[in-house]
């Protein structure tokens, strides 16, 4: 499980900002936690707060960390740019410097805490710390570069030792050494590693660019139990889809298309393998499933089918969703979504988190941490107040990031405290600040 | 920089102290003039102000106090904001 999540003049975030997992005190809703020995963990965080504060900055923090862990050893090279490296802009002193994250997690009863820090052009700081069980914390990995000398420090110690020489060799300026020693198969890094390559899920639901309708068709095709979970959810949430299908089919430019169009679809291709190698075969075109919903005639037996890409926005958004949703709950991954509410109707967004917080529904201990701006979700009987985050810009411009749990309260009793009405009465912070053309509707 | 990750932070994961306070809810109406305004404006984005306080400001229809006073009143009853001082 995730327990903390820590960035560092990344974008829109200056001085280091954390989001933390960590129960506070706080005794309603004991069922969104899971208790350890010495402490408990949440199982969702929202995200508030007005456009342009630094919401998605975090979910891109966690995306890029993730990105760069599992390809730097594997789909970069000598002198690549690390791409998305990029620092914060609006003070001198922090443009081109690096940027750092930071990770927390519980994986079984191991405590992990990685972190790295790196500008465009290479990596400056790479460290990691591993508890296991009762035992105290020790640090395997310690990588220092100084700009000064150029040269990169490196200390290694314990169970790390045996293997470190060679992983040490073959890790590039621009390159982890997680990534190259997951590479080499070294058996220290294996949880973390797979931790970052397949149980932490990230992805923007507004994005035009919308490849996520495979993760899920591409198990509603290969395993006929998940099918049956997908419609039994899509039937009962109200979209008036009786079943579905997927069949995989490879889209490629016809035959007697200009060579233009074949060369481009190549680089396409190439370009996509990046992200996702297995829904492209470079040379011919790009795989993908076409998925398919069935609907009830009226007054009749029989059905008709629709391409999902004529349901509703909501309707392919929950079907994309609703994949890594499960896969989450059953296997206890951490799930990163960027604007959750997309096109969902309120309740049934609630009903996805409530998913989450049910002990029967998620046995694993699945984490989803999400942004939005649906204020009627910032309500006491979904959340807890350490649920709920706020990020506001400060005077400099840079992201602020807070819990409710943060917040201390005002003249009112806190037992009584209304947060959406506090939220939208800017009691919190992190709603807009209009100015008078908004304020006084000012447009002529 | 590089002495954050190396910083000794790996004690029993905690969170951190309240270190944010409520902001009260204002609603200022001025009379109606570029400057008054302005100066509000200003005052609602210092920084000090903008931690304690989440401020509204207001353009009145001008005229007479009682009249200025009946359109915050007004206001302050038709906002989605509650308002803890007018």
């Amino acid at each position: 499980m995730l327990i903390s999540f820590a960035v560092e003049n990344f974008r829109s975030f200056a001085d280091e900002q954390v989001l933390t997992l960590v129960a506070d005190k706080d005794t309603s809703h004991r069922d969104h936690v899971v208790e350890f020995k010495d402490f408990g963990l949440l199982k969702s965080a929202v995200l508030y707060g007005a456009n342009a504060s630094g919401k998605s900055n975090l979910v891109k923090a966690v995306g890029f960390m993730e990105r760069f862990v599992v390809t730097s050893a594997t789909r970069m090279n000598l002198g690549d740019p690390i791409v998305g490296a990029e620092s914060f802009r609006l003070d001198a002193t922090r443009a081109g410097r690096p940027c750092s994250f930071e990770v927390r997690l519980l994986l079984d009863s191991t405590e992990f805490q990685y972190g790295f820090s790196a500008t465009i052009e290479r990596v400056y700081d790479e460290s990691l710390y591993v508890k296991r069980g009762g035992s105290r914390f020790s640090n395997p990995l310690r990588r220092t570069f100084d700009p000064e000398t150029g040269k990169t420090q490196w200390q290694v110690r314990g169970e790390l030792k045996e293997a470190a020489q060679e992983v040490i060799n073959k890790t590039r300026d621009n390159g982890l050494f997680l990534s190259r020693a997951a590479e080499m198969n070294v058996e220290f890094v294996k949880d973390l590693f797979l931790w970052f390559k397949s149980r932490l899920w990230q992805f923007d639901l507004a994005s035009p660019r919308f490849p996520w309708n495979e993760r899920t068709a591409r198990r509603i095709e290969s395993d006929p139990g998940f099918r049956s979970r997908v419609e039994r959810l899509i039937h009962d949430a109200d979209f008036g889809i009786d079943g579905l299908s997927a069949t995989e089919e490879v889209v490629r430019p016809p035959e007697d298309a200009p060579k233009e169009v074949h060369e481009l679809v190549r680089a396409l291709g190439k370009a996509v393998r990046l992200g996702t190698p297995e829904d492209v075969t470079a040379e011919v075109g790009f795989k993908r499933h076409a998925v398919r919903a069935r609907h009830k005639l009226l007054d009749s037996e029989e059905t008709v089918e629709f391409p999902l890409q004529d349901e509703s926005n909501g309707t392919r958004r929950f079907f994309a969703l609703i994949g890594p949703v499960l896969d989450a709950l059953d296997k206890g991954h951490v799930l990163l979504v960027d604007e959750l509410d997309c096109s969902m109707h309120p309740l049934l967004t609630r009903r996805l988190i409530e998913l989450f917080h049910s002990p029967e529904a998620n046995p694993q201990g699945a984490q989803l941490v999400f942004t939005t701006h649906d204020s009627t979700l910032m309500d006491r009987s979904l959340f807890r107040r350490d649920q709920i985050w706020i990020t506001e810009k400060d005077r400099k411009g840079a992201t602020e990031l807070f819990s409710l749990a943060d917040v201390r309260g005002g003249r009112r009793p806190r037992k009584s405290e209304a947060f959406e009405k506090n939220y939208l009465s800017g009691r919190y912070g992190g709603v807009p600040s209009f100015g008078p053309a908004l304020e006084d509707l000012e447009v002529r | 920089m590089s002495d954050r990750f190396h910083a000794n932070r790996r004690g029993t994961p905690k969170r951190r102290h309240q270190f944010r306070r409520l902001k009260t809810t204002l609603l200022i109406v001025c009379e109606g003039k570029e400057t008054e305004r302005n100066y509000f404006e200003k005052l609602k984005r210092d920084a000090w102000t903008s931690r304690h306080f989440a401020i509204t400001v207001k353009r009145g229809k001008g005229g007479s106090r009682e009249q200025i006073a009946q359109f915050a009143v007004d206001r302050k009853e038709n906002s989605a904001v509650d308002f803890d001082e007018v």
